[in-house]
């Protein structure tokens, strides 16, 4: 990880950048390193990894200094493209919510043998269906797990919340992006 | 206990409790109901606050080391005796909630959860004492200073470290008493503490906080893995405590102080072995006194002759012993936290018996099993094994629970097959033998006679000297 926060600081030190798009690792990692406020950061789109929910609150309330940065979670891939996180903060324990692109993506949480919806607030695993010019790709199981939740005004369908790696409890699993 | 009441104990960000969203809970060793729930901290967190370290030691260097003694001795008092607060919900925890807690979560019996306070209580209150030893009689003002004299020669000491890094245990309570000489010594400390025993180390920082001692000096961080990775590496100077192969990942490391088995043990001389009766209680209580938990209890009894003997001597005392209930004064188990700890132990005694030139000595004065389910726990009864040679697999072994073996090595060869020791009794009178012993560099605490293995001495540090861990002598020229 040093020599990717390496060549970061490296630009960070040469050019005017405001907004970051990196893992929260790394985020976390570059903040050790550098004030990310005095360096003129105004927003983060985080990703990629984990966060559960301290994790989330410790990046928002003191790596990006309760709001001083913008901070915004990211889940997505290149056959969904990103899905839109709901607002989040003290009031839900940091629990953060997101709500896949719809049409073109669809994100349900399934129970494995059934391969139904679990019920809402109840963990399962992340199924993405995409359904574009492109490509039309159904029901594929993510390696993720994650609690569904109910639709959000801005999005009113199915959100997935708390997104970890699919068996996370069971046994520890090595994340990387790639 | 309902959900309302079930206290939490957050993490203390030098001396600003914390509670984060991520808790485990610690859970009564019985019947598996939760007794607390613990604040969880990511090691980020932790990293940022060590960032400002600097302030938590300013804190303490605002006291005089007099007055910081005068802290430790209320302090102790209140550990012993006071209520203190026990997370930030306004609970506050007297001395006998934290006996019967500890005991519910850690399996200790009642009778040495009290052992093990009046110990923390001595040291606190014996602090003095305490430095005097470890400092070798240095004037305690000259930490105040920075300089002075000892003995006519002008001394300088400067710290080593911010902050003392300290990742904890959960087999014995009195092992805090290792790191309370760091406050006096103006040094704060990083904990993470034991999973199944928060208790003692949150009630002692409550005790120091209570008798006037500044909040910031206390760095209390439950964490994972990573957590405690990252505070013996950032901290300067830290204490680990652990298994075999947890303290020899950090073994060389001058900055990191290994507290692993202790692997201590009794020696009897070729002078005093037909006397060997004689010794028959120091050796009981060497083996099983709190519980058989520490690392100064003694795992093997070396003897030059008489071993089946001196094992069917000890069989015959210990094999009956059984668990107790834990509010009973003459209980001498602890139950297992972990149970699946005790089944490994178990059955890795169980396999090693198998090997050719072991007998097991505690079995025929046994009436079941070693392992057992009882008082609503489970529990490893006493086991005493008889080995042929020190090489038996069983033979230099430390287990969780009163466990020796008993092996026969002639006098002359002793020293050099016992391998690294915390604390060597050597019952003789053989002066030659005390040469040997005393020039011997790997053992760490050497009685000279009858003692027990469990005897410390507080003004003595048995394992690593705090003062000269966490400070360093330099030289020092001041014009006139």
């Amino acid at each position: 990880m040093d020599h990717v926060v390496e060549q970061a600081l490296a630009i960070l030190k040469h050019r005017k950048v405001s907004a970051l798009f990196t893992t929260p690792k790394l985020l976390e990692a570059l903040a050790e390193r550098r004030d990310l406020v005095q360096v003129g950061i105004k927003g983060v789109f985080c990703g990629g990894t984990t966060m559960d929910k301290q994790y989330a609150r410790f990046l928002m309330e003191e790596i990006c200094e309760g709001g001083k940065i913008g901070f915004v979670p990211t889940y997505g891939n290149t056959l969904m493209g990103l899905a839109r996180h709901r607002p989040f903060g003290p009031e839900n324990d940091y629990s953060i919510t997101y709500h896949a692109p719809q049409p073109r993506a669809v994100l349900r949480v399934v129970d494995t043998k059934s391969g139904n919806p679990v019920e809402y607030d109840a963990w399962g695993r992340v199924e993405l269906t995409t359904l574009t010019k492109e490509f039309f790709m159904p029901r594929f199981l993510e390696r993720d797990e994650a609690i569904r939740r109910e639709p959000w005004e801005e999005a009113p369908w199915d959100g997935v919340a708390e997104i970890r790696p699919f068996g996370a409890m069971e046994k520890k699993i090595v994340e990387g992006v790639y | 206990m309902s959900e309302s009441t079930i206290p939490h104990l957050p993490c203390l960000r030098f001396g600003k409790p914390y509670r984060s969203l991520n808790q485990s809970e610690v859970i009564d060793y019985r019947d598996g109901s939760i007794r607390a729930t613990l604040s969880q901290i990511n090691s980020g967190v932790m990293r940022r606050d060590l960032k400002s370290v600097s302030i938590a030691r300013e804190s303490l260097q605002k006291f005089s080391t007099f007055e910081l003694i005068e802290i430790c001795q209320k302090a102790g008092e209140a550990f012993l005796s006071e209520p203190l607060p026990l997370g930030e919900d306004g609970i506050q925890q007297s001395p006998q909630d934290y006996l019967e807690t500890l005991s519910s979560t850690s399996g200790l019996p009642h009778i040495m959860v009290r052992k093990n306070m009046e110990k923390i209580h001595y040291a606190l209150c014996n602090m003095n004492t305490i430095l005097n030893g470890l400092t070798r009689g240095l004037d305690l003002e000259v930490l105040d200073r920075g300089f002075g004299e000892q003995s006519g020669s002008p001394v300088c000491f400067h710290p080593t470290t911010q902050a003392l890094g300290l990742v904890m245990p959960s087999n014995s309570p009195a092992v805090n008493s290792l790191w309370l000489p760091a406050i006096p010594l103006k040094i704060p400390v990083v904990m993470k503490p034991g999973k199944d025993e928060p208790w003692t180390p949150y009630r002692l920082m409550q005790a120091f906080i209570s008798a006037g001692c500044p909040a910031e000096a206390f760095g209390f961080y439950p964490t994972d893995y990573e957590g405690a990775a990252d505070i013996l590496r950032l901290c300067e100077r830290a204490l680990i405590f652990g298994d075999k192969s947890t303290t020899d990942q950090y073994a060389g490391n001058p900055g990191v102080q290994v507290h692993g088995p202790g692997f201590s043990k009794i020696l009897i001389g070729d002078d005093e072995i037909e006397n060997w009766q004689d010794y028959l209680d120091v050796m009981v209580s060497s083996i099983s006194e709190n519980g058989g938990r520490s690392c100064i209890n003694a795992s093997a009894i070396i003897v030059p002759k008489h071993a089946k003997e001196i094992a069917d001597a000890l069989g015959r005392r210990l094999g009956p012993v059984k668990p107790l209930p834990v509010h009973d004064p003459m209980a001498l188990l602890s139950g297992f936290a972990n149970p699946k700890m005790a089944e490994w132990i178990d059955s890795a005694i169980e396999t090693d018996l198998k090997e050719p030139g072991a007998m097991e000595a505690t079995a025929p004065y046994r009436d079941g099993p070693r392992l057992v389910r009882a008082e609503g726990g489970i529990y490893l009864r006493p086991t005493i094994v008889a080995c042929d040679s020190i090489n038996h697999p069983l033979a230099n072994r430390e287990f969780l629970f009163p466990y020796a073996s008993v092996v026969e090595v002639p006098q002359a060869e002793m020293l050099d097959k016992i391998g690294p020791t915390l604390v060597v009794s050597a019952i003789t009178k053989d002066e030659s033998f005390k040469r040997a012993l005393l020039s011997d560099h790997r053992i760490e605490r050497l009685n000279l006679g009858p003692i027990p293995t469990m005897k410390i001495s507080w003004d003595q540090p048995h394992e690593g000297n705090l003062f000269e861990f966490l400070y360093k002598r330099r030289s020092i020229g001041i014009a006139a």
